[in-house]
């Protein structure tokens, strides 16, 4: 009794997955194993976009369901298990919908249970937990992490999802613990701990990556501080050698891709990360960025170079923020991600998007949002792969 | 079942309306789009090139054309004049030093054939900043007293808080909707 218990508070906090689930079957009729992919990659972050979305009543009413679903009794969803398939026989008509549901049954019956017997019997056989057979039976970076995020996710003992949550300091004791939790021997599986050392500091560190990312962005461009000021006239200075500025207040900014006179207002919603993922590229791909300026300042296939800059920023915070980019940074950090690494990424984007952009030969700057919806495509497939490492690997300084 | 598809097809044709959203950079043109449409404004980037919304709002449908202010992207606006029902113009009411600018982009257009039918709403924009102009000073500033050729109307609005962007936004409407469904 204790146990269906805590399967049941367990299932109390699912209903935000589970309505990810049906949300993939009902638009593309993909397989339960794609959107527990997708589940695992996008993290939490996904349900709040997926509203956002505009899905308005439809999907309310959905999660509505799902919730009531979730909620009542193991009993009820066996019961459905046996009736739907003979209602689907029976009428035809409702086959599409019965199969959603026993789609949605599936996962419930497979999470909530047999994933614990599996694991278990599996325990059982090979004498190793679910953990240890990850780090040892995948190679590191993404597809050994993203599979030991989601173990420790939806496992049901507190010490490991609290590991999820854990300050990079006392990550150390936190793996210990989760040791004497699962009675891994270090003797026995000596490279274990290291490794899910590693997974947790990558896990936990894109979290705070995103912290980090997200106080650069809020922090306004202002006049008034001097290090902001000299951040923008270093800008110049690294992208136009040879010019010299005129004045603060000029049309001059026009020619490195600001809309008028005065930068300021075009950071806006990226704030200063806008400026300084700018500055990072001039700062340590000169000869990149200045090539990208010149092809920015084509009389025919130009475009404005900060201010595609500016929204290639919103890209790369985009992506972050959402936990698209967690298969990156596992694959290129093994350790926690620090914010020259989003600047890095930012700079691969710069690039990337120059090279699209002269090949597509797009009729006009009109027509950027297309083309910015085309790359971010793109991108989003490179980031399905789970070896995917976006990094831009021409003659760096660094 | 045919026909009265027809009908109800030409029906939802004739209750769509076209609004094209035009003003300087950094006006707040695309803040009032995404506000209107519910989406979250605080991590706008410059427009470049044109978003498009299609909402719907009192029964009508609404394609909104919002396109990018910059200096550069303004003799594209052109393109987007054809089948106009109403001009949004949206000015930075904080922006004082611009706005013997804004006013001579605004007469300009309103001298073009193709806007000739077009109600125009200006959006007094940012009045939730301390040093912004009320919609007074910006109706004098734009000298939009003159205007004899459109119907206009001046509303005082913050895209970010979202105030009067509704009252603004239903004037509009139903004077657009007061010229070209007159048969309804």
């Amino acid at each position: 009794m204790l146990r269906h218990s805590s399967i049941l508070t367990y299932r109390d906090r699912r209903p935000v997955n589970v309505s990810l689930g049906i949300e993939n079957l009902d638009e593309g009729r993909t397989n339960v194993s794609t959107s527990r992919k997708r589940e695992e990659s996008d993290n939490g972050y996904l349900c709040p976009l997926l509203l956002e979305d505009g899905g308005g009543g439809g999907r309310t009413q959905q999660l509505g369901r799902l919730t009531f679903c979730s909620i009542d009794l193991k009993m009820f969803c066996c019961l459905l298990l046996f009736l739907l398939p003979c209602r689907g026989e029976s009428a035809p008509e409702i086959d599409f919908r019965s199969e959603n549901m026993f789609g949605y049954i599936w996962e419930y019956v497979y999470t909530s249970f047999l994933r614990y017997w599996l694991k278990w019997l599996i325990r059982q056989v090979t004498g190793t937990c679910e953990l240890q057979r990850i780090c040892s039976g995948h190679k590191p970076g993404a597809a050994r992490t993203t599979k030991a995020e989601y173990s420790l996710q939806s496992s049901k003992n507190k010490v490991l999802r609290g590991a999820l949550e854990t300050t990079k300091d006392s990550l150390e004791q936190c793996v210990d613990q989760i040791m004497k939790v699962k009675n891994i021997k270090p003797a026995k599986d000596p490279k274990f701990k290291e490794s899910l050392h590693i997974c947790l500091l990558q896990i936990t560190g894109y979290s705070s990556l995103y912290t980090s990312v997200e106080d650069l962005r809020k922090e306004v461009f202002s006049s008034d501080n001097p290090e902001h000021e000299a951040m923008l006239l270093k800008l110049w200075d690294l992208l136009m050698p040879t010019v010299k500025l005129e004045s603060r207040i000029t049309k001059q900014w026009g020619d490195i891709g600001f809309q008028g006179e005065d930068p300021k207002t075009d950071f806006r919603g990226m704030g200063l990360l806008g400026l300084i993922n700018l500055v990072f590229f001039s700062e340590n791909y000169t000869a990149e960025a200045r090539q990208v300026l010149s092809h920015a300042n084509h009389p025919k296939l130009g475009y404005s170079y900060a201010i595609v800059g500016i929204n290639l920023t919103e890209m790369a915070y985009s992506l972050l923020k959402s936990g698209a980019l967690k298969p990156h940074f596992y694959n290129t950090v093994q350790g926690t991600p620090e914010l020259q690494h989003f600047h890095q990424l930012y700079c691969y984007l710069a690039y990337e998007f120059d090279k699209f952009w002269v090949a597509e030969e797009p009729e006009s700057i009109m027509q950027f949002n297309q083309y910015r919806e085309k790359f971010h495509n793109i991108i989003r497939t490179h980031l399905q792969d789970p070896g995917v490492c976006l990094t831009l690997t021409v003659g760096s300084k660094n | 079942m045919g026909l009265l598809t027809i009908l109800k097809k030409m029906k939802q044709k004739e209750r769509e309306m076209r609004l094209l959203m035009l003003g300087l950079d950094n006006a707040g043109k695309t803040t009032i789009l995404k506000k209107f449409n519910g989406e979250d404004v605080s991590t706008i980037s410059p427009t470049l090139g044109f978003n498009i919304k299609t909402l719907e709002h009192k029964g009508f449908k609404l394609n909104i054309w919002d396109v990018g202010g910059q200096k550069s992207l303004r003799s594209y606006w052109r393109n987007y004049f054809e089948s106009t029902d109403g001009l949004v113009w949206v000015v930075d009411s904080a922006d004082r030093l611009r706005l013997e600018d804004c006013r001579q982009e605004l007469s300009a257009l309103l001298l073009e054939e193709r806007l000739a039918g077009a109600t125009l709403l200006v959006f007094a924009n940012k009045q939730d900043l301390p040093g912004a102009l009320s919609k007074e000073a910006i109706r004098e500033a734009l000298a939009l007293d003159n205007i004899k050729s459109h119907h206009w109307c001046i509303i005082g609005c913050s895209a970010v808080t979202g105030e009067n962007l509704l009252a603004g936004v239903d004037w509009l409407l139903d004077d657009i909707a007061a010229r070209i469904f007159t048969a309804d």
